[in-house]
């Protein structure tokens, strides 16, 4: 009997095997979720304190940049708190591969000493190879963030920083490398900052404790209590900062007697310098007196070298203006001669010239007188001639008178013959030639006339000639007459002449003898002259070769006092030197002492007392473990909340349709306890067994994929304890309760009715008409079977509300996943890419710069292409000046004009872009949300921890990352009444892929103004290693959604057709084709899910605002909004799972036979 | 030849290991507007002649032809568009859709047939013309079993096929409805066959099929069917 009715819910089990598993299923996925995510938190950090507590992690840490002395160390190891103190060293040093690179390394100390009998702080966990021995050994950091080049066994060398010896540090300085180690004080990426090298520490080593030559400068403490506590639990921190306090009294104290011994030494020292300066300076004094003395003599023998040489040259001078007198006068003297030689010269031309004067004369007087004796025989001639003419005359009358006898002898006494005739022509007295003439004649005496006539010619010729000749002698006498006259003058004439010749003759015969006796005299002049000239030449030579002797003398003797000078110089400089050295030596010193006494002075009261905190990464793997802590807190509860929900529809939906069984069993005399213990039972077993199921596996996959997935960034072994009693218990009661109270309810409430009622098919519902037939346009339009479908949506409140809010829920889950995803990379791609659009930041050390140095800065590296200084200081800003104070950026930049270009200022909304006003600040977007203000609101700025200052805010803009006010130059100095000093200058880059990080910060570096440089890329790759982590807790929400989604809808439409398997068969039977009985369910399905959607878009929108609410950390803001395309896809997955499941559904109901419809309704 | 025809018709159900044989090779004729009635105790094969002869089920062996068309050859496609035009059926339990109203119900089932008849007419002829517009909760049984007929008819069909009608119904109610379908059948000169395991109503058919363990025992011909008013059970 008990067997049978157990059979009942078995058989019950195995006839509803779908909805059992589906009901299994969605608590298995709710509560494997919900306690998956949230045991991650507990998970992490118990994994975290596991990691801690087996490397034996300090609880504090004690840095004493004046070493620890054993006393120090005796003082703590007495404190009551503490259970074991360790000395360490830390030094920050370069580390140089053999590659060349050099990093920075923060070497700490080894001792195998420490670790003996498990004990030992800080245990390392060696990844390959050995830890150092003895010196020259070193250990460098394991792992991803460790250079590649630096190999177990192979070489690095160690330099100290400017400033310090390494020497003075480490007995040497090349180290072999035995192998490699992680150190529990790394826990991540992050090295921590340093004073040296580029700012940052690059990686760890370590090595043997015994090569440390400096004093152990850090002690490590762990406390008594330590060891019961939970690392990063309240009571832990707590308790950590209790013995924090501590120390720091006891540091207080050691510090000062520290400080105190120290600053006597360095008084005493600089006491001790102030004695050997001051010998030294008397010293010096002494020197310089002695040379002083030289160089007095020497100025001395100098002047009187200058006086004995002036008075040499004064006598010479004289000797010199004596000669030039000579001279002078010789000059004159032959300046005379010249003028009296000239005279003479002149005299002589003058001589020669009336000489040759005379002589001309001379020959003119002797031509006269040749001419005279010329035309004294002319006239001669011309008388003889005359006398010739007249004799002619007469022999002309002659020979007529006897021709004209002939003629008349011829005529009167003729010739008989010829030779008569010419004996008779020759006893004529005529000529010869007349005579020959006529006696070529031929003569006849009969023709005698012939020939008187022709001797009658002859006669008339010779009377012609005759006459001629007597004028021409008339003639001639005329002439001979009057050139004896003028001959008679000439001789007058050149008789006087010659007298005068004479007497000029005589006159230059004097004149010369004159002329000569002038020569006579000037010839002994010159002769004089030259014997002067001679003897003046001598005295020059003399004179010269004085002058030249002196001038050797008195160069040597110059010489002489120059090359003392020089020496004494070279003695001076000597001196100088070895003073300037001596000095510079002693303010070296003095400064060292002084510089040493401020660095004391600057000194902290205290030791450095850090706790865990100071862990690089320690306070990060904190926050993400918590910010995990704070998803899991709401979005895996609504999850939770939406499974609850559709498995205590499932179960109702069940144990309604088992209403026979129960009438049954109710008539058969069952106890209404058995018979609810029997749904009880079956809803206990499905929620029991998905709650145990999804425990098991929800401890195990959420957190180990999390953690695995942030064990990338953090070196914490991934240690799984793999159960939560707290999320244990919550989700297993959450979970049966929910489904066993819904089972409960439900049995209770059929078995109200009497056995026969439920025996009964169960009165239908009724139909109802619904609120859109109100609206018959609508309605009438509607075809049939979408008004069974609207019916059927409208009937089953229950379904709907059930199917809406799954669907919803589901929808609204997908949403907060992919938005919660919009959330987190909207801070980068925001801050980074619509915000900040500056690529670096250069931080300068305002003291040492001024607008000049920037520019050189600027101009020393060519890659950037523009730059703006601005102002970058802490400042802590509250709404009222009483409030709480929130710390933020206070930046000024430069020039507000191209600050845009830098930071682009904007609204979040209408993206209208902001410029910052001439009066007043604009804020950020999360800072004017925890101040609860706006724009026109007044806010208090403390500015250095200084004053504060009330400023007014005028715009606030969208920001994602830490808070920032925005002022002019102008409004800070109007509100603090200073001036800005700019402190760090936003560049943009050229090529920025392209540049070279760490070459780029170490050029930058290498300005004395420098402090360091940031370059955008890096801090958002950083950011964005942080992020990925965060994302991929996002991928698991939206899987885990979207598995949720799946079961729910497949539950649903199960549901629904079991539900309605009669009505189907029915249609079926009328004729419906398969087409049409799909539809016919699918349309409710789908408006369902379409309203369930649309419900999912509100819940989402509502999620992810209350989410991203609860994640948000005070100084970061989440973008606050869930993108479009992330709606599409939460849309787009909910409709791909609904037909997904559709699809499946279409074999459920072709499988469903008809022969159900002649079923009776049970 | 006749309108139905059953010829050596076998239906085998394999449950598990165990075969059931519903029905052992019957073989039956039924003419044009012949009232049926097929009687028989549970179990005795009634309801699987029913859903074989409505396209519902798919015989094992043998022939079934309906208006000189093999159905017993049709896959599911044919055997839809055969229970879509040529069957009407009225279910013991009404099967009426919950949602609608009666004339929803009824249009429901005017929409899938070709040449469908007016469904406030045919309401008006099952005497629901006042009722038309409530839902079937709001009926009574026999209502809602002459919403049923009233569906059944709307479509116009060559066959109407009867489930125990008068099942779930008290007496009167169920001669009512008996006298409906009887009335109905003469009017239209429908062929109509019922099943009942209430011999009574044997009386009012033109034909009776007698079945006892899937076989059939006996066929009988009533040459004067009585009215149902008549009969008394």
């Amino acid at each position: 009997m008990k067997n049978a009715f157990n059979k009942i819910l078995f058989r019950s089990i195995r006839n509803n095997k779908i909805r059992f598993l589906s009901i299994m299923a969605i608590i298995a996925i709710g509560v494997g979720f919900y306690a998956g995510i949230n045991a991650t938190e507990p998970e992490m950090m118990n994994a975290s304190d596991q990691y801690y507590k087996k490397q034996n992690l300090f609880d504090l840490r004690i840095y004493s940049p004046l070493g620890l002395e054993e006393k120090d160390f005796e003082q703590i190891r007495k404190m009551k708190d503490v259970q074991s103190v360790q000395e360490g060293y830390m030094k920050d040093l370069f580390l140089t591969t053999k590659d060349g690179n050099t990093y920075t390394v923060r070497i700490y100390s080894y001792d195998p000493e420490d670790y003996r009998d498990k004990k030992g702080m800080n245990r390392l966990r060696t990844a390959e190879g050995r830890l150092p021995k003895k010196q020259g050994e070193i250990a460098v950091e394991a792992g991803n963030y460790a250079p590649k080049e630096i190999k177990t066994g192979g070489k690095i060398t160690l330099a100290a920083a400017e400033g310090e010896q390494l020497n003075e540090i480490l007995p040497t300085d090349t180290y072999t490398v035995t192998g490699k180690v992680y150190s529990p004080l790394y826990i991540n990426y992050d090295r921590g900052q340093t004073t040296i090298g580029d700012g940052s520490v690059d990686l760890y080593a370590y090595i043997p404790e015994q090569d440390f030559l400096i004093e152990a400068n850090e002690a490590y403490i762990t406390t008594k209590k330590s060891e019961q506590m939970m690392t990063y639990s309240q009571e832990y921190e707590k308790h950590s900062e209790q013995v924090q306090k501590q120390l720091n009294k006891t540091g207080i104290q050691a510090m000062k007697s520290k400080k105190d011994a120290l600053s006597a030494e360095l008084n005493t020292e600089k006491v001790k310098l102030e004695k050997e300066k001051h010998e030294a300076e008397k010293k010096f004094t002494q020197a310089e007196q002695k040379l002083h003395e030289a160089e007095e003599s020497l100025n001395k023998s100098e002047k009187e070298l200058e006086e004995t040489e002036r008075a040499a040259k004064k006598k010479l001078d004289q000797t010199a203006k004596e000669l030039d007198v000579h001279e002078q006068k010789l000059t004159d003297t032959k300046r005379e001669y010249e003028k009296n030689y000239a005279r003479w010269k002149k005299g002589k031309q003058k001589y020669i010239e009336e000489k040759d004067r005379l002589h001309e004369e001379r020959k003119k007087i002797d031509e006269a007188g040749r001419k005279i004796f010329r035309t004294e025989s002319e006239l001669q001639k011309q008388k003889e001639m005359l006398e010739d003419g007249k004799v002619q005359l007469a022999q002309l009358k002659q020979t007529v008178d006897a021709l004209e006898i002939l003629i008349s002898d011829i005529t009167n006494n003729p010739p008989e013959n010829k030779a008569e005739y010419s004996a008779f022509i020759d006893r004529t007295p005529i000529p010869g030639h007349v005579k020959e003439q006529l006696k070529n004649l031929p003569y006849y005496k009969e023709h005698r006339a012939a020939i008187t006539d022709e001797i009658a010619g002859i006669i008339k010729s010779l009377q012609t000639e005759e006459s001629v000749i007597r004028k021409q002698i008339d003639e001639g006498i005329a002439a001979y007459e009057k050139g004896t006259a003028e001959l008679q003058n000439i001789k007058r004439t050149y008789t006087k002449g010659r007298e005068q010749f004479k007497f000029a003759e005589r006159e230059l015969q004097r004149a010369k003898e004159k002329l000569d006796r002038t020569k006579l005299q000037l010839d002994h002049a010159l002769s004089e002259i030259k014997v002067h000239e001679n003897k003046l030449a001598e005295a020059n030579e003399r004179l010269k070769k004085e002058e030249e002797k002196a001038e050797k003398e008195f160069n040597k003797a110059r010489t002489n006092l120059s090359e003392a000078k020089v020496e004494l110089a070279a003695e001076r400089e000597k001196l100088e030197r070895e003073k300037e050295k001596a000095f510079t030596k002693m303010e070296e010193a003095e400064d060292q002492i002084t510089s040493a006494l401020e660095q004391l002075n600057a000194m902290p009261e205290q030791w450095f007392v850090e706790t865990r905190e100071s862990v690089p990464g320690y306070s990060g793997y904190r926050d993400d473990a918590e910010r995990i802590g704070e998803v899991a807190k709401i979005f895996p509860l609504f999850f939770f909340l939406v499974a609850a929900l559709v498995c205590m529809t499932s179960m109702t939906r069940m144990i309604e349709e088992e209403r026979g069984q129960i009438g049954i069993l109710k008539a058969l005399g069952y106890s209404t306890p058995k018979i609810t213990a029997n749904y009880l039972f079956y809803a206990l077993v499905a929620s029991l067994t998905g709650a145990v199921a999804g425990l098991a596996a929800g401890f195990h996959i959420f957190p180990s994929t999390i953690m695995n997935a942030y064990g990338i960034m953090y070196n914490i072994p991934v240690q799984i304890s793999g159960f939560h009693m707290n999320y244990a218990v919550i989700s297993l009661v959450l979970a049966t309760l929910t489904t066993t109270m819904a089972a409960l309810a439900v049995t209770v409430k059929e078995l109200r009715s009497s056995p026969s009622v439920l025996l009964q098919p169960r009165a239908p519902k009724p139909g109802k008409r619904i609120w859109i037939e109100k609206i018959p346009p609508l309605w009438s339009r509607l075809s049939f079977s979408h008004k069974v479908t609207f019916r059927n949506i409208f009937r089953y409140k229950q379904r709907f509300f059930m199917t809406v809010l799954g669907i919803g829920g589901c929808t609204g889950l997908l949403i907060t996943g992919f938005g919660l995803s919009d959330s987190i990379n909207d801070i980068l791609d925001r801050q980074f890419h619509d915000i900040f659009l500056y690529d670096g930041q250069i931080v300068l050390d305002p003291e040492k710069t001024n607008a000049e140095d920037i520019k050189k800065i600027i101009a020393s590296e060519k890659n950037i292409s523009s730059y703006l200084p601005i102002v970058n200081m802490n400042a802590n800003v509250s709404a009222n000046g009483e409030q709480e104070f929130i710390e933020t950026n206070l930046m000024i930049p430069e020039k507000t004009k191209s600050f845009d270009r830098f930071v682009h200022l904007h609204e979040r909304r209408s993206k209208k872009a902001v410029k910052i006003p001439d009066e007043g600040a604009v804020i950020s977007e999360k800072l004017a949300r925890l101040l609860d203000c706006k724009a026109g609101d007044e806010i208090y700025v403390k500015i250095n921890g200084g004053k504060t200052y009330p400023l007014k805010v005028h715009a606030v803009v969208e920001n994602y990352l830490s808070h920032y006010i925005y002022v002019t130059p102008e409004y800070y100095e109007k509100v603090t009444g200073e001036r800005p000093e700019y402190n760090s200058v936003f560049i943009k880059l050229k090529n920025k892929s392209k540049v070279d990080e760490r070459a780029f910060k170490e050029r930058l570096m290498e300005h004395e103004s420098v402090l360091g440089a940031v370059l955008m890329q890096t801090v958002i790759d950083e950011f964005k290693d942080t992020l990925d982590n965060l994302n991929y807790v996002v991928f698991i929400l939206i899987v885990s959604a979207g598995l949720l989604a799946v079961v729910v809808l497949y539950n649903l439409t199960n549901i629904n057709i079991t539900e309605r398997i009669r009505e189907i068969a029915t249609i079926k039977v009328l004729g419906f084709r398969s087409r049409e009985v799909d539809l016919y369910v699918y349309r409710e399905n789908i408006i369902l899910t379409i309203i369930g959607i649309m419900t999912g878009f509100l819940l989402g929108i509502v999620f992810h605002k209350y989410v991203i609410h609860t994640m948000e950390i005070d100084s970061m803001m989440f973008g606050q909004n869930v993108h479009f395309t992330s709606y599409i896809w939460s849309v787009l997955l909910t409709m791909l799972f609904t037909i997904v499941v559709n699809f499946l559904m279409h074999f459920k109901l072709k499988k469903i036979d008809m022969v159900e419809s002649l079923k009776s309704p049970d | 030849m006749s309108f139905i025809q059953f010829r050596n018709v076998h239906k085998r159900y394999q449950m598990g290991e165990v075969t059931i044989h519903a029905v052992k090779g019957i073989s039956f004729n039924i003419e044009q507007g012949e009232f049926t009635v097929v009687v028989g105790a549970s179990g005795a094969g009634k309801t699987t002649v029913l859903n074989l002869l409505g396209g519902m089920d798919s015989l094992s062996e043998g022939t079934i032809i309906v208006n000189g068309k093999e159905i017993s050859s049709y896959n599911e496609r044919q055997l839809t568009e055969y229970r879509r035009n040529e069957i009407g059926f009225v279910f013991q339990f009404y099967n009426l859709v919950p949602n609608l109203t009666a004339k929803e119900n009824v249009e429901l089932a005017a929409q899938l047939s070709k040449n469908p008849l007016d469904p406030e007419k045919v309401l008006e002829q099952v005497g629901l013309k006042d009722r038309m517009d409530n839902f079937p909760a709001q009926l009574s049984g026999g209502e809602q079993q002459r919403v049923a007929i009233a569906r059944a008819l709307v479509k116009n069909p060559q066959l109407l096929l009867c489930d125990e009608p008068t099942g779930a119904l008290d007496d009167k109610t169920g001669k009512n409805v008996l006298k409906l379908l009887q009335d109905t059948a003469k009017q239209t000169d429908m062929t109509v066959i019922m099943i009942t395991h209430n011999s009574a109503l044997t009386a009012m058919a033109d034909k009776v099929i007698r079945m006892k363990s899937g076989e059939i025992t006996k066929i009988e011909t009533n040459e004067h069917p009585l009215p149902v008013e008549r009969i008394e059970w």
